[in-house]
């Protein structure tokens, strides 16, 4: 009876003294950065509390409560950010149920909003944090309503920020940007022609104006009377007008060098902040892109003439656009939703062709939501940051690479996900029991 | 004497014996080339072995000899400086030529849908030579694969192996003395894609109806052939299906099978046991790690992804260490991409699959694992004898890279077939684009 009393105190004492380090802080010590301009820093120590970054430096003070992590040398970087994909909206791509990516309503386009239907139990999302991602962006998709097709319908929705901790509540930007497709996707929700997908954006960025200048006088429902024949519903409005007045960024779809032209004067004209993704041709217009201030979400696998609007893909776009100043974060063929850890591998790719390494670190990490210029204080490496950082077991875009250590908010991360508890229970095929014992 | 119709009979019966001497016969020959020594060079033979500091003379288009400090009059030296040499990575599974880019209707060739069971179309009909994903492909390391029809049917028709260069006609490419594959498709696919037309299949197990009553056609055929051999009647006329069925049973024609789950896997090897022939090598196989045992009973290959998963619920369940767990079971592993993006890059795929082993302490050799893309993927394709490894007497299929071919930084500098030089991502003149690209922005060398 003593005994188990003593053990049960012990195990008391033994959470208590875990939480007092929660508390108290943890301490990465011996660690290897480097920063945004390529600069390596050795030996330095990072101090997380509360979920922030401390602080970061040399020769830090560590507290004798603190949990201290020996980064024994290796590289430190902010946790990696897809910023592309649908994770937490998708389980089995072929199994509709389980997909939330899109609507088929002809009258919610910029305003379905992903945020309501991420799913931050999905088992993709451990699978992605086991190499080191520790947030997503997440998209909605362009709906094809074939004949059917509005020109509203080149608005997909609006995506949202969330963490990978797999935790119930993990989201952190619940609107990150209004999403809309151009190029062959988008061409074909508008009925037919990209003419009619601009029209359609510029229909969009129209009647948010006018919705953005009547907001006093309308609520709910009711719409400002230049807008009740819009084919626009009052969700969709109220995106448009956030993305009008500069609260939220248009993020287009578009590979085409002309079609990005067009988007680059329609962000001009209507002063509004946008981001790229897809890219193919971006390059072509680099210089446009970085005189606009637009980034690439860059799809840095993209070397074939899949279409007629990827003519002029290259492997070495990412470098180019770096070159040019245009700020970029990457998607790929296979590198996003289920294989958004790929990430790390499209990174290594552009750097194979040219672009810089610590270039490649930071479209990782500061990219898409720097891109965005989230609130949500993201994939940055310094004092008052989230606490999302990676302790890598080698150079974090190598393919044998893996992270020892995940902390998202300051949380130590569990490694294992569905995947590693299949493949251990395979591991040894000699065992009486049948598998579903192991 | 055999009277004519006898002997018609009997050519009819042989008829995939004789591929060689039948029309669509390869009229592949090799680009012109050099004698080459390469020196010093970081050598994964392809037969399990890293051989540094290493030598390798070509001549005549074959590996001549392999070792330290060679010479030879006569031949190119190419100083390596401990740069990798690899044999030509094979992919054996890929849709180029058939599906090609533009990815446009009017491109779409590889499945021929609308039946579910069609032994009779040859995939090398819709290859389009002319595909940049040759040329991609091609910049990746890639000097031999197979190109497939698609999943949509049971029985989808005659694959073909064909050599990695530029050619105006598919003849030009097929490569010489390979055996022909069919490829059959288990699972969701054609259930779906006939299902969803209201016609069987619709459902596993009509799926396995299908193949069974394929099967039982082409025995029937041959006992038509047969009687009419003996009673020296005219054979029944030629069926294209038929005979590339029995080219399967006579063990001619490999078979290729995508299939994703254990328990389809496990029927598909009952179906093949109940009619007498030999899977070569399944395909996707996302959930042979739970089955490497009989695979590696049943010799069985599989080709698989490094990490492609959940886009099917027949894909729910895969790992990075599919291969892998092969591999230690003593199964035939491989590696291969379904994919112009992934074909690539299937050293970089191989790679990943290592670096996701070693976490459970199994630490395989680069030259053990490089073999997945090479020799193996040769086994699985019947050409082992000619090419997948370096060896004299063998073709000589090489890659030189730029990088440790296992790194993401590595790319393929110089790619050679039969010896000659067929890209060089240092000299302009050796970097094909096609003529898709001309005057269309198409960039070409490697990018």
């Amino acid at each position: 009876m003593r005994a188990m009393k003593l053990i049960g105190m012990l195990l008391l004492l033994g959470s208590y003294a875990s939480a007092w380090a929660q508390v108290a802080g943890v301490a990465i010590t011996n660690a290897k950065i480097v920063d945004e301009t390529g600069i390596v820093q050795e030996n330095i120590t990072i101090i997380m509390q509360h979920g922030v970054v401390q602080a970061i430096g040399s020769d830090l003070p560590i507290d004798d409560e603190m949990d201290v992590v020996d980064a024994q040398g290796n590289w430190v970087t902010s946790g990696f950010v897809a910023a592309s994909g649908h994770l937490g909206l998708v389980e089995v791509g072929a199994v509709t149920d389980s997909v939330d990516t899109a609507t088929q309503h002809r009258q919610l386009t910029a305003g379905f909003k992903v945020v309501d239907a991420f799913n931050s139990q999905s088992s993709l999302i451990a699978i992605a944090r086991t190499e080191g991602l520790t947030s997503a962006l997440i998209m909605p998709s362009i709906r094809n309503n074939g004949d059917e097709g509005s020109y509203a319908n080149v608005f997909a929705g609006t995506a949202a920020l969330v963490d990978l901790s797999g935790d119930l509540r993990s989201v952190r930007v619940a609107e990150a940007g209004v999403v809309a497709s151009l190029g062959d996707d988008g061409k074909d929700a508008a009925g037919g022609s990209r003419a009619a997908a601009i029209a359609g954006l510029r229909a969009g960025l129209d009647a948010g104006r006018i919705y953005a200048e009547s907001a006093d006088e309308v609520s709910g429902f009711e719409l400002p009377e230049p807008l009740e024949d819009a084919p626009f519903s009052p969700a969709d409005l109220r995106q448009f007008a956030k993305v009008v007045t500069g609260e939220l960024p248009l993020i287009v779809s578009v590979d085409r060098a002309s079609e990005i032209l067009r988007v680059i004067d329609l962000v001009e004209e209507y002063s509004i902040r946008a981001v790229i993704m897809g890219g193919a041709e971006a390059w072509r217009v680099a210089g446009p892109l970085a005189d606009a201030g637009i980034g690439v979400i860059l799809n840095g696998e993209n070397n074939l003439p899949l279409s007629f609007d990827h003519m002029g893909a290259r492997l070495d776009s990412a470098a180019i656009l770096a070159k040019a100043g245009v700020q970029i974060a990457f998607s790929g063929e296979n590198a996003s939703t289920h294989n958004a850890r790929n990430m790390r591998q499209v990174a290594g790719l552009a750097v194979a062709h040219g672009l810089p390494w610590h270039e490649a670190i930071k479209a990782l990490t500061l990219s898409a939501a720097g891109l965005l210029d989230l609130e949500s204080d993201v994939g940055r490496l310094q004092a008052g940051a989230l606490a999302d950082l990676v302790v890598w077991g080698g150079d974090p875009l190598e393919l044998m690479t893996y992270p020892t250590q995940v902390w998202i908010d300051g949380q130590l991360q569990d490694l294992s996900n569905r995947q590693t508890r299949l493949r251990d229970r395979y591991l040894d095929l000699n065992d009486p029991m049948p598998h579903a014992y192991r | 004497m055999k009277t004519p119709l006898q002997w018609i009979a009997g050519v009819v019966l042989l008829m995939p014996m004789l591929a060689s001497a039948e029309p669509y016969e390869s009229r592949y020959t090799p680009l012109p080339s050099k004698d080459t020594l390469f020196k010093g060079g970081t050598i994964l033979t392809g037969t399990g072995e890293q051989l540094d500091e290493t030598d390798v003379l070509v001549k005549d288009g074959k590996i001549a000899r392999v070792g330290k400090d060679l010479r030879a009059r006569g031949a190119t030296v190419i100083e390596l400086n401990g740069a990798w040499l690899t044999p030509g990575i094979i992919d054996v599974h890929s849709h180029l030529g058939a599906g090609g880019q533009p990815r446009v209707r009017a491109h779409s060739d590889i499945n021929e849908a609308t039946a579910p069971t069609t032994p009779d179309v040859w995939v090398e009909h819709s290859v389009w030579p002319q595909d940049q994903g040759f040329v991609t492909a091609l910049a990746g390391g890639v000097t031999s694969l197979q190109i497939l029809p698609g999943s949509a049917n049971l029985i989808g028709g005659r694959s073909v192996t064909l050599k990695n260069v530029p050619a105006l006609s598919v003849a030009e490419m097929k490569f010489p003395g390979a055996p022909y594959g069919l490829k059959m498709a288990c699972g969701e696919n054609p259930k779906r894609v006939y299902g969803s037309k209201g016609r069987t299949p619709s459902t596993r197990m009509g799926n396995v109806a299908g193949y069974r009553a394929a099967w039982i056609d082409a025995l029937d055929y041959k006992a038509k052939i047969e009687k009419a051999l003996e009673k020296d009647e005219a054979p029944p006329k030629r069926d294209l299906a038929k005979e590339t069925l029995l080219g399967v049973l006579d063990g001619e024609i490999l078979v290729h099978n995508h299939c994703y789950r254990a328990d389809e896997m496990v029927t598909m090897l009952d179906i093949a046991e109940e009619f007498g022939y030999q899977i070569t090598a399944f395909h996707h196989a996302v959930e042979a790690y739970k089955i490497a045992d009989v695979l590696a009973e049943k010799n069985v290959c599989s080709a698989v992804w490094s990490d492609w998963w959940g886009f099917k619920m027949e894909a729910y369940d895969g790992v990075k260490e599919n291969a892998a767990m092969l591999h230690q079971a003593g199964a035939c592993a491989i590696v291969h991409s379904d994919d112009a993006h992934g074909i690539q890059r299937l050293n970089q795929e191989t790679s990943k699959i290592v670096g996701a082993m070693a976490r459970v302490g199994v630490t395989i050799p680069k030259a053990t694992a490089i073999q997945w893309v090479t020799l193996n993927a040769a086994k699985s394709l019947g050409i082992d004898e000619m090419t997948g490894s370096i060896e004299p007497g063998k073709m000589a299929d090489l890659v030189i890279w730029n990088n440790d071919p296992f790194s993401v930084y590595a790319l393929a500098q110089q790619v050679y077939i039969d010896g000659a030089l067929v890209f060089d991502r240092a000299d302009v003149s050796r970097q094909p684009v096609m003529d898709l690209g001309l005057g269309n922005g198409v960039i070409g060398g490697g990018l």
